[in-house]
């Protein structure tokens, strides 16, 4: 990290994330952006900034996980982005950081199938489903009680175990965590076009989960332990921005609020009907659209208020937003009582 | 070999042998160019997945003799893989996690005895390492900066109890070097260093972490009775157990109990709500993996010599070949649904090893 960019440590950054707090606390976001863009420096490279002029996010409304709509839906919400798949290897990261036959964990396999096809049907060349589960070890647990081995075998979609993949060295473009380096699966490393899966999902910890989040499960727990223990303590938010920035392509995002969970998530939330799915080439253009669906202000989490820096779009007026509009499509998710202070319609 | 007479309506015999041949093939296919072992085909070679291979070989060499071929391969890879320090890591590269260095003092504890060698270099220094590592526990300060931390985050009404319930004053075994300690590193670490030679279990540095890591097992056990990655209730919330980490947990106060650092009593009662919770109905049987840990528990703690344990441990491998055919007819299809330490565990399993043979004998 050069130190021209600014060399922000951790323990500044839970700094500025504690002011942050207690100034929103104080009197709302306004403040705070202010003060930030003025005191903060930014511990970043120039060539992890990679902020569009605008971000383009489509949400569609939906109510089931019935396939054949739900494959009409997606190919003309890939369409619209025009993605340049045909020839490429596409790997998706769906949400299978555990299972539990009573909850609504996981990405939907059926959803997760569906988006499968529809990038074969573009052109890729290889179709790849990859996690690197952060709770469980046993693979053939996980994927044959959650559902996702059946419907892979149906369709002949291979899977990769991201926890044991061959890894590779990159360096970090930003410095939130610490870490200097992270070790990437290959399989990431190699992908022309990572496509982040995750469920809608409030956290207990990072207040929202969606596709930054998700990426805390392309890293391999052989090097970072389970679960994902060594990021742990080098900080949930300062560990979400490096991995985002370390990635040499934004990912593209399909998050699944077709079900979602509100309360005590990401795993032991209670479901909710949403009726969303959201779209978008910009993770955090999606991540503020969605936070916004939950009636959860983006700006109030840190990681993605940090995010909104350098990596993406959160601001409304930067985010093209096609397909439904958020209003008449939200619903305040249920926020445990620590996260209450996140609550906000608009960032 | 399994009591064929036990198993009503399978031929178990041939099915062990037919299943035996199956899972030897899978290990040599997931051999490496230089002469380690992956977790699957077409990765690269790995810590974990070579020393379990060895340590199947040791196990493994009296039932299955073609397994113990591996051994000399396996030593050999690792001892090129170990780090100065007598740590290994995963695969070369990535110095943060260091668990591997469990399963690798295990395999190395093993070949030692069953060549009937005396501890040599690359052993001692992983006892050493082993010994002398020590998990992040939370110092006064921490903690003191850490309510401070929730105060001004507006936080300020007290928690009616703490986030995370558990005493983080015991110093297990973490996935990596000074960080927090988990109960299937813990549990690992505890047999490796359970298995020593006695000239090694006289040390009372390593008895003492023995007998924490029991501590540390018996303070994670889980409300329904298991054991997960190692947290027991989250915000107020009861976390379930798994039966793959119940399986691991039990192992580990299995091998504190033989070399002493736990009692029969006090390792009864969570024996009990541990086993109910590894085999009551709900839990899967779709994975070759806790079922054959079911079974190496049940040989450690020598329930099969209990007047229901026969038919249980005759229950557990009929559950257990039906998982492995399912798992290899998945990994055919090109599924990770049976890696190789599983594959290994599995053999030993099937083959009614006892991991924990000689160990309580030797101390």
């Amino acid at each position: 990290m050069s130190e021209t960019t600014g060399r922000v440590k951790r323990r500044d950054f839970l700094l500025r994330a504690t002011a942050g707090a207690s100034m929103l606390a104080a009197g709302g976001s306004v403040a705070y952006e202010r003060w930030r863009r003025q005191h903060v420096p930014q511990p970043w490279l120039p060539e992890a900034v990679r902020q569009p002029s605008q971000s383009r996010v489509v949400i569609v409304r939906r109510s089931t996980y019935d396939v054949a709509s739900l494959e009409l839906e997606v190919d003309r919400v890939l369409a619209t982005f025009a993605l340049p798949v045909s020839g490429k290897r596409v790997v998706l990261k769906p949400n299978f950081v555990e299972y539990d036959p009573k909850g609504v964990i996981n990405t939907n396999p059926a959803l997760v199938g569906v988006v499968a096809q529809a990038f074969r049907r573009l052109g890729a060349s290889s179709v790849v489903i990859a996690e690197g589960p952060g709770h469980r070890r046993d693979n053939a647990y996980l994927l044959s009680a959650s559902g996702l081995l059946d419907m892979m075998r149906d369709l002949k979609v291979p899977y990769v175990d991201l926890n044991t993949d061959n890894v590779v060295r990159v360096s970090c473009r930003s410095d939130y965590s610490g870490l200097g380096a992270l070790w990437l699966p290959r399989t990431i490393v190699d992908a022309d076009l990572v496509v982040s899966m995750p469920k809608l999902k409030t956290h207990h910890w990072a207040g929202v989960t969606l596709s930054m989040k998700n990426l805390f499960g392309i890293m391999p727990g052989s090097v970072y332990g389970w679960p994902k223990n060594v990021l742990h303590q080098h900080g949930i938010q300062e560990s979400i921005l490096d991995i985002s920035a370390a990635l040499a392509r934004a990912p593209f995002t399909i998050v699944d609020g077709i079900v979602g969970m509100e309360g005590n998530g990401p795993i032991q939330g209670t479901a909710v009907a949403s009726e969303v799915l959201i779209f978008g080439d910009d993770p955090v253009a999606v991540d503020a659209t969605a936070a916004r669906v939950m009636e959860v202000d983006p700006a109030k989490v840190a990681y993605l208020s940090e995010a909104g820096r350098f990596l993406g779009n959160l601001e409304a007026g930067r985010i093209l937003q096609m397909g439904e509009p958020i209003t008449g499509n939200s619903r305040p998710f249920m926020l445990l009582e620590r996260s209450a202070g996140l609550r906000g319609v608009e960032g | 070999m399994p009591s064929v007479a036990a198993v009503s309506g399978v031929s178990a015999a041939s099915d062990d042998w037919a299943l035996t041949a199956r899972l030897v093939s899978l290990l040599s296919a997931t051999r490496t160019t230089d002469g380690g072992w992956a977790t699957a085909t077409g990765r690269e070679a790995d810590a974990e997945s070579t020393a379990w291979v060895l340590a199947g070989a040791v196990l493994l060499s009296a039932r299955v003799p073609s397994m113990a071929a591996n051994a000399e391969g396996a030593l050999a890879w690792l001892a090129t893989q170990q780090e100065a320090d007598g740590s290994w890591t995963y695969r070369r590269g990535p110095v943060i996690a260091t668990w591997p260095t469990h399963v690798a003092l295990l395999g190395l504890t093993l070949a030692e005895a069953w060549q009937r060698r005396t501890t040599n270099g690359p052993s001692l220094k992983a006892v050493e390492w082993v010994v002398h590592e020590h998990s992040a526990l939370p110092t006064s300060w921490q903690r003191l900066m850490a309510w401070a931390v929730q105060r001004v985050a507006g936080q300020s009404q007290p928690e009616a109890e703490p986030l995370v319930v558990l005493n983080s004053s015991l110093d297990g075994f973490g996935w990596a070097r000074e960080t927090f300690p988990w109960v299937e590193p813990t549990a690992i670490a505890m047999l490796a260093m359970a298995m020593q030679p006695s000239t090694h279990l006289e040390s009372r540095a390593l008895r003492a972490r023995v007998r924490i890591g029991a501590q540390l097992l018996l303070d994670r056990q889980a409300p329904d009775g298991g054991w997960n990655y190692g947290n027991t209730r989250v915000l107020g919330v009861d976390l379930p157990s798994y039966p793959d980490t119940t399986g691991w947990a039990l192992l580990g106060l299995a091998a504190a109990q033989r070399i002493g650092e736990i009692t029969a009593e006090d390792v009864l009662s969570a024996r009990t709500r541990g086993m109910a919770a590894l085999s009551r109905p709900e839990s899967p049987t779709v994975s070759p993996l806790p079922v054959a840990l079911e079974l190496l528990v049940r040989r450690a703690h020598r329930l099969t010599a209990e007047p229901a344990g026969r038919p249980a441990q005759d229950a557990a491998l009929n559950r257990l070949r039906g998982a492995l055919v399912a798992a290899l007819d998945g990994v055919s299809d090109g599924y990770p649904l049976l890696e190789t330490r599983t594959a290994v565990l599995a053999l030993c399993a099937l083959h009614e090893v006892d991991l924990l043979a000689d160990i309580g004998e030797r101390s």
